[in-house]
């Protein structure tokens, strides 16, 4: 995976799977503790202990097509190499968390990419699911649920391409607006050469 | 800045751009499993996205699917028409996608060097020699 988006995507997609219809996705940067977090939280089927244990095993898959699932241990080896961590908490029938922990002037940190182009796929498969994605840095936040975005536009549905070009450009926007300053501090403070990327 | 404003706005010109369409059954599936996000998929998804609507073609839906099951071709992408025949595209990229909204999806013409029997005909090739 090139980019933070891209595993968001990835993720999102287990949500999807998992039969969840609202899925909050939240990413947040503290400077002050040298964290980026992404936290999805679906209300989608869950899964058992059992499998909660494994499931950062690759070799542990729900599908039957093929025996190996990557996602999440790819997005574990990323926490991981950044001085983070992934933790998981599930209950059958009530839905799953995911919070990723990563170091955010860390060198090894992928870049987080762009998060509107990952919105537009995602409403693109299916337009009827509620997303809400939240956007934090200090003294800053963005939000962005499409459940309200439904109720304003109730005769056009979100995967209409104008509807479509709206959502990714507000998010890359504030996308900039909202990481803009952290990247700018961690470059300021570390002299790191992340900014590529950050869209 | 984007604003909540804008959507009034953009609620006409959608509910306008619906009734112009003519509808129609063809659909252009993206594998976007781990596979094939990793390999590019995101971006062939938006450019064909993208191409549609620059080509102002709108009797095409384009969705999303997991893993299609050959990990080592991704990106992959299927055109189903509507007579039920299936194209597979093999290591797709935006260039590719573009070039298939324009050959395949608008002027009806198969691209048969991205098909998936194009792709293993030369493996098999260059297995043999």
């Amino acid at each position: 995976m090139r980019d933070l988006s891209l595993h968001l995507l990835d993720i999102i997609q287990n949500s999807v799977k998992a039969g969840a219809r609202r899925i909050d996705v939240q990413v947040s940067a503290d400077p002050s503790a040298d964290r980026l977090q992404l936290q999805v939280s679906d209300n989608g089927c869950g899964m058992s202990p059992e499998l909660l244990a494994r499931v950062t095993d690759p070799f542990v898959t729900t599908r039957k097509t093929r025996s190996v699932g990557l996602g999440i241990p790819l997005l574990k080896e990323q926490c991981e190499l950044t001085g983070g961590c992934l933790n998981l908490v599930s209950e059958v029938g009530k839905g799953t968390t995911l919070t990723a922990e990563l170091g955010l002037s860390c060198i090894d940190r992928l870049p987080l990419g762009d998060l509107g182009e990952t919105w537009q796929a995602l409403v693109i498969a299916d337009p009827t699911i509620d997303y809400r994605l939240i956007l934090q840095a200090p003294g800053r936040q963005f939000e962005l649920d499409l459940a309200e975005l439904r109720l304003r536009l109730p005769d056009v549905p979100l995967n209409e391409p104008a509807v479509l070009d709206w959502i990714r450009e507000s998010i890359e926007e504030q996308q900039d607006i909202i990481f803009g300053g952290v990247l700018h501090e961690i470059i300021s403070r570390t002299g790191s050469h992340q900014a590529e990327g950050q869209g | 800045m984007k604003s909540l404003a804008e959507l009034e706005a953009i609620r006409q010109k959608a509910k306008a751009d619906m009734a112009a369409r003519t509808g129609g059954g063809r659909k252009v599936v993206v594998g976007m499993a781990t596979c094939g996000i990793a390999a590019g998929a995101r971006p062939v998804m938006n450019a064909l996205i993208e191409e549609l609507r620059v080509r102002n073609v709108n009797d095409v839906n384009v969705t999303m699917t997991g893993c299609i099951g050959v990990c080592r071709l991704e990106p992959i992408i299927e055109v189903l028409e509507e007579n039920g025949d299936r194209i597979t595209y093999v290591k797709m990229d935006a260039n590719k996608a573009r070039r298939v909204v324009a050959e395949h999806l608008i002027n009806g013409r198969i691209c048969q060097d991205l098909t998936i029997g194009a792709a293993e005909a030369a493996a098999k090739e260059t297995a043999q020699a």
